[in-house]
């Protein structure tokens, strides 16, 4: 009888604790709710973070094999301006194990002075883009419409890269017009494509889609073609090695190799970039959060401490402590996980809008599709997790010693007596803030981190956005500084052309200096005797150098400088020896410097070797102009003079080939800033919330020494204020070093594994502090207008 | 409840604090001491004599250096620590100078806490005896209360009814009456006094005169030892005045003697 009652008191007994625990956390709530919202809100937007990157990246993954899949893209691309003999391609890669299937793709180029986009007023003339017409192909590499199905134009009508869209403001029903002169043709716009393969802009070929009636006219009246040899194989994984027995068979190659994982890659880089950054703020705003929350459970404890060894002392169990402190953070953690995890779902459309446009809105498998759940719940485990761990300190507190710790309550105990009779009331506040520093270290050391913190979130994104925006930057891409570029690619005669056209820059009067680099084709030699195709570019490499990331540039026929891909696909490091053919004898070169690099594939290598005419892939001259002259008026000039050779505007160049991504980036540096802002705000309402409480004592005694309110709440505000500034100091230090790092992790993906910082110094080092600074006095506005007339009489009834 | 005779039985009890290697703080002497059941005991000693030491020694609270103590003839020297915090809660009653209830639950729910967590009964009747409990201090008005809203006396009430949740066998008093005027002092006395009517053991350190008096058996510390012991006789309630100042005075005289 008795043994069955108490089962069910037992049974009982959870339920019932259960809803004292939501009492405690009923008061609890309305006691702290500053320090309860500011956590709320940073574990909120860690969640919501972590939840939308979580999203993100799935729907890239998705949204990439989808299309890749759908497109069915080339493993192994060799590109080829010039005569082609066909039947020696096809009969080779007929005979080729590795070859599933293949194709040979004719493309017409056409020059950009002759193509007018829509109503964009100018010719694609300035353009960096090669421009290419083509008809759909048959048995693989599509170019798709917006159902990801391969576009079939009617006759009239044209597919025209997505990329232009945007760049060119186009909409369907728009024209688009080719004119030479002696032939011209206008098309309509069906739609817009997406060309797996040339999608990204940061690939400076792009592909327009017509009927192949119109392509026939467009073959038969414009005369430059070129050829893309595509390659499907049984075993992608071995494009390498199908690319170095092509080489070997002597085939046609006057132009890059490219394979499918490079445009895997260059896909991926605007959103996995964009990705990555909303992945990293999340985690820094976790570790903010972290750092709070430890920050108020040991305070809490502290301020507990007899109370925790009086309940140990009557006899509750550890556990059922922990609990009592416990609830409240799982409260925290669970709310801010489901508002972070919804919060994600409202805005994962506008987040994915670029994924979904540019690679297509396909749905991810149910496994996937439960990553940003788990992204919320993680962040909801880890804030869980490290109460946990904080909490196990209620272990350590005896309830003998916290009965004997003194009748009298802590706090009262510890205000000091102030000897502060002399200088000047500014001077005064000065002193009493000073020493308040010493005699708290722990909270103005947590402040102080994480408004550094604060400070790098907001000036990493934006340090990685000028340099992305900055005319330097071209020198971490693999080409030499320089205002002017102009490419000539190979065909009958150019070599002639090529010449002329190297003697008319260096005697005009507007050019301060130029530089001829030749691109050819040399056959490296490897340690085995293997022999294997490789593309350098030739020519003086001291007029306009290059960023090395180690050595420097090639001196004399016996260097040569690899790109950092290059190098690890050789397998080579600085002062290793590289042995090529050069004019059929073999000869031993020193790998003199290594760069980074994003043009062709970001495989490159540079030397200055002698080139014979036959071997020649393509033609570059880079110039500087004289102070004074306008660059893009030169670009016009010679553009017109060296047709058809393409002259480049290089600021112009990254604006093309970046300017969607930097777009993309300034949305995420907004954020940043706006996030870093918050969080400056919500700690400073939670650190003054916490200083105000523990000092509600020794404002009263202050007051009643005679302090007045206004003396008194400018301490509070000069404290918060000089944390900020050395928190401001350190944020600063810690982005220029290991944000730069972290940064360059980015980059490597990119083939650029080292990128300085190009640092705007009114901004990152005045503006971006100014805002800071004054989210955070606004702030401290608020919160010390708390600080009224509370009298010593009631302080010390409390 | 238990039957044995005897609540509490320590012998050779002796307890040493380490302050450094080879240097320790001896605080209790090899005490015995035995209290029966339905006995009212106050400990009585110098500042440092040892008595708070002596009372968490026997409650199981501190570890003991060596001896041992019996309650209800368990040895609580050889309990591990959830054991005797489970003892604690279930037949242990405390009442400390400050109680220190939990700032997050109302006056009401600080006291049927302990109840709950005891699960000896259902919720309905933890709830019944603390109703009951309160209405016999004289605190049900504060039921609802925020533990700010209360005063030291209300709160020393309250500190009573957490005790008495659990219908312990002994409530243990370190110097229970410490923060409060003699008004409010006495009030609590004659609380404590109902509850050993009731039959409750309960052993009080104090350094009042007029608290010790109310109890029957007084025990003297000095240096680490109970060097003398008085037996005072039952209580008589009927506010016989005059008898009670003999009684004090009586005490006072005994505690002169003894040096105190
Ligand atoms: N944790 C400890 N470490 C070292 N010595 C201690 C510790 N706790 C108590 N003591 C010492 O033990 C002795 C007895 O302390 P105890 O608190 O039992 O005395 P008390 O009789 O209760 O005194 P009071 O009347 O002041 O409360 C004192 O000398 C004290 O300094
Ligand atoms: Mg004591």
């Amino acid at each position: 009888m008795i043994a069955d009652r108490k089962g069910s008191a037992h049974a009982e007994g959870g339920t019932t604790m259960m809803a004292i625990l939501f009492r405690i956390l009923r008061r609890d709530a309305t006691r702290n709710r500053i320090v309860n919202l500011v956590i709320l809100a940073l574990v909120g937007m860690s969640a919501f973070l972590l939840a939308s990157g979580g999203a993100l990246i799935v729907q890239l993954a998705t949204s990439l094999d989808a299309l890749f899949e759908r497109a069915m893209v080339p493993h192994l691309v060799q590109m080829h301006a010039g005569e082609l003999d066909r039947t020696r391609v096809e009969t080779w890669a007929a005979g080729q194990p590795l070859v599933d299937e293949y194709q040979i793709v004719e493309m017409v180029s056409v020059d950009g002075s002759h193509l007018v986009l829509g109503e964009w007023p100018t010719t694609e003339d300035h353009g960096v883009m090669d421009i290419s017409f083509v008809a759909q192909n048959e048995r693989f590499d599509f170019l798709l419409d917006g159902d990801n199905r391969p576009m079939l134009p009617a006759p009239g009508e044209i597919g025209v890269p997505l990329y232009y869209r945007e760049a060119r403001n186009l909409a369907v029903g728009d024209r688009v017009r080719i004119d030479t002169g002696s032939f011209s043709r206008e098309f309509r716009i069906a739609e817009f494509v997406r060309d797996a393969m040339m999608n990204p802009s940061i690939i400076h070929s792009k592909r327009f889609l017509v009927n192949p009636l119109d392509y026939a006219a467009l073959r038969s009246n414009l005369p430059d073609t070129e050829y893309l040899i595509e390659f499907r194989l049984t075993d992608a994984s071995r494009s390498g090695e199908l690319a170095t027995a092509y080489t070997e068979a002597g085939l046609p190659d006057r132009g890059p190799s490219v394979d499918h994982r490079i445009f895997r890659v260059f896909n991926a880089l605007t959103d996995g970039m964009v990705a990555a950054v909303v992945v990293v703020l999340s985690l820094l705003l976790m570790l903010i959060a972290v750092l709070c929350l430890r920050f108020t459970i040991v305070s809490t404890i502290e301020e507990d401490y007899r109370q925790i060894g009086v309940m140990k002392a009557i006899g509750m169990g550890r556990r059922t402590i922990q609990r009592v402190y416990l609830i409240k953070y799982v409260a925290l953690g669970g709310v801010a996980a489901l508002g972070g995890y919804l919060a994600s779902l409202a805005a994962g459309p506008a987040l994915t809008a670029n994924i979904t446009a540019f690679l297509g809105s396909a749905e991810p498998p149910l496994l996937l599709r439960t990553v940003p759940m788990i992204a919320a719940l993680i962040v909801c485990a880890m804030v869980v997790g490290s109460a946990v761990l904080v909490l196990r300190r209620v272990h350590r507190i005896s309830a003998v010693e916290a009965l004997r710790s003194g009748a009298v309550d802590g706090r009262l105990r510890r205000i000091g007596v102030l000897p502060l009779r002399t200088g000047r009331r500014a001077g005064v506040n000065l002193v009493l803030g000073v020493r308040d520093v010493t005699q708290r270290p722990r909270l103005y050391a947590l402040v102080v981190g994480i408004f550094a913190l604060c400070a790098a979130i907001i000036l990493v994104p934006f340090h990685f956005h000028s340099t992305m925006n900055d005319p330097s930057l071209i020198a971490y891409m693999g080409i030499g500084r320089s205002d002017i570029r102009i490419d000539l690619r190979q065909t009958d005669l150019v070599g002639r052309r090529f010449d002329e056209m190297v003697a008319t820059v260096a005697g005009d009067p507007q050019i301060a200096r130029s530089s001829p680099l030749v691109t050819a084709r040399f056959t490296l030699v490897g340690d085995d005797g293997t022999r294997e195709s490789i593309a350098i570019e030739t020519g003086d490499f001291s007029l306009f150098p290059l960023e090395f990331v180690m050595g420097e540039a090639p001196r004399g026929e016996y260097q040569i400088a690899l790109s950092v891909l290059k190098a690890s696909d050789l397998d080579r490091g600085l002062g290793d020896s590289l042995m090529l053919l050069v004019d059929g004898e073999e000869r031993t070169t020193t790998v003199s410097g290594i760069y980074q690099d994003v043009t062709n594939g970001g495989r490159t290598a540079k030397a200055p070797l002698p080139v014979d005419d036959e071997s020649v892939l393509w033609y570059s001259l880079i110039a500087d102009v004289q102070p004074g002259v306008d660059v893009a008026h030169k670009t016009t000039e010679y553009s017109r003079l060296f047709h058809p050779a393409r002259v480049t505007d290089l600021n112009g160049y990254i604006e093309e080939t970046l300017g969607q991504t930097i777009t993309q980036l300034a949305g995420v540096v907004a954020a940043a800033i706006g996030i870093g802002l918050v969080v400056a705000i919500l700690i400073t309402a939670l650190f003054l919330k916490m200083v105000l409480i523990k000092d509600t004592a020794r404002i009263a005694i202050m007051k009643s020494v005679g302090f007045s309110l206004q003396h008194i709440r400018l301490q509070y505000q000069s404290i918060a204020l000089a944390l900020l500034l050395i928190g401001v100091v350190a944020g600063t230090v810690l982005s220029n070093t290991l944000g730069e790092r972290a940064v360059g992790l980015l980059w490597s993906f990119m083939g650029a594994a080292q990128i300085r910082f190009v640092i705007r110094p009114l901004h990152a080092y005045l503006l971006l502090p100014l805002l800071l600074a004054a989210a955070v006095g606004v702030t401290t506005l608020f919160s010390v207008s708390r600080i009224r007339n509370t009298s010593i009489a009631t302080t010390i009834v409390e | 409840m238990n039957t044995t005779t005897t609540v509490i039985e320590a012998q050779q009890l002796t307890k040493n604090y380490v302050l450094g290697k080879n240097n320790e703080l001896p605080v209790l002497k090899a005490v015995d001491l035995k209290i029966e059941r339905g006995e009212f005991v106050s400990v009585m000693g110098a500042s440092g004599s040892g008595k708070s030491t002596l009372l968490y020694n026997v409650c199981g609270m501190d570890r003991m250096t060596s001896g041992s103590v019996l309650f209800n003839g368990v040895d609580l020297s050889r309990l591990p620590e959830p054991a005797l915090a489970r003892i604690r809660l279930t037949n242990m009653g405390f009442i400390f100078q400050q109680i220190h209830l939990l700032k997050n639950l109302s006056i009401f729910d600080n006291i049927v806490l302990s109840g709950y967590l005891c699960g000896n009964r259902t919720r309905r009747e933890v709830e019944r005896r603390a109703a009951e409990l309160m209405e016999q201090t004289g605190i049900t008005e504060i039921a609802g209360n925020d533990i700010t809203q209360a005063s030291g006396g209300q709160l020393q009430r309250v500190g009573i009814c957490r005790a008495l949740i659990n219908t312990p066998d002994i409530i243990f008093g370190d110097e229970p009456t410490g923060a409060l005027n003699s008004k409010a002092s006495g009030e609590i006395m004659d609380l404590l006094g109902g509850v050993h009517r009731e039959g409750t053991t309960v052993m009080l350190v104090t350094h009042d005169v007029k608290v010790a008096s109310r109890t029957e058996r007084v025990l003297f510390m000095m240096d680490g030892r109970i060097v003398a012991e008085k037996r005072l006789g039952p209580w008589s309630e009927d506010g016989n005045g005059p008898a009670h100042k003999a009684r004090e005075a009586e005490l006072a005289q005994w505690l002169i003697e003894l040096g105190f």
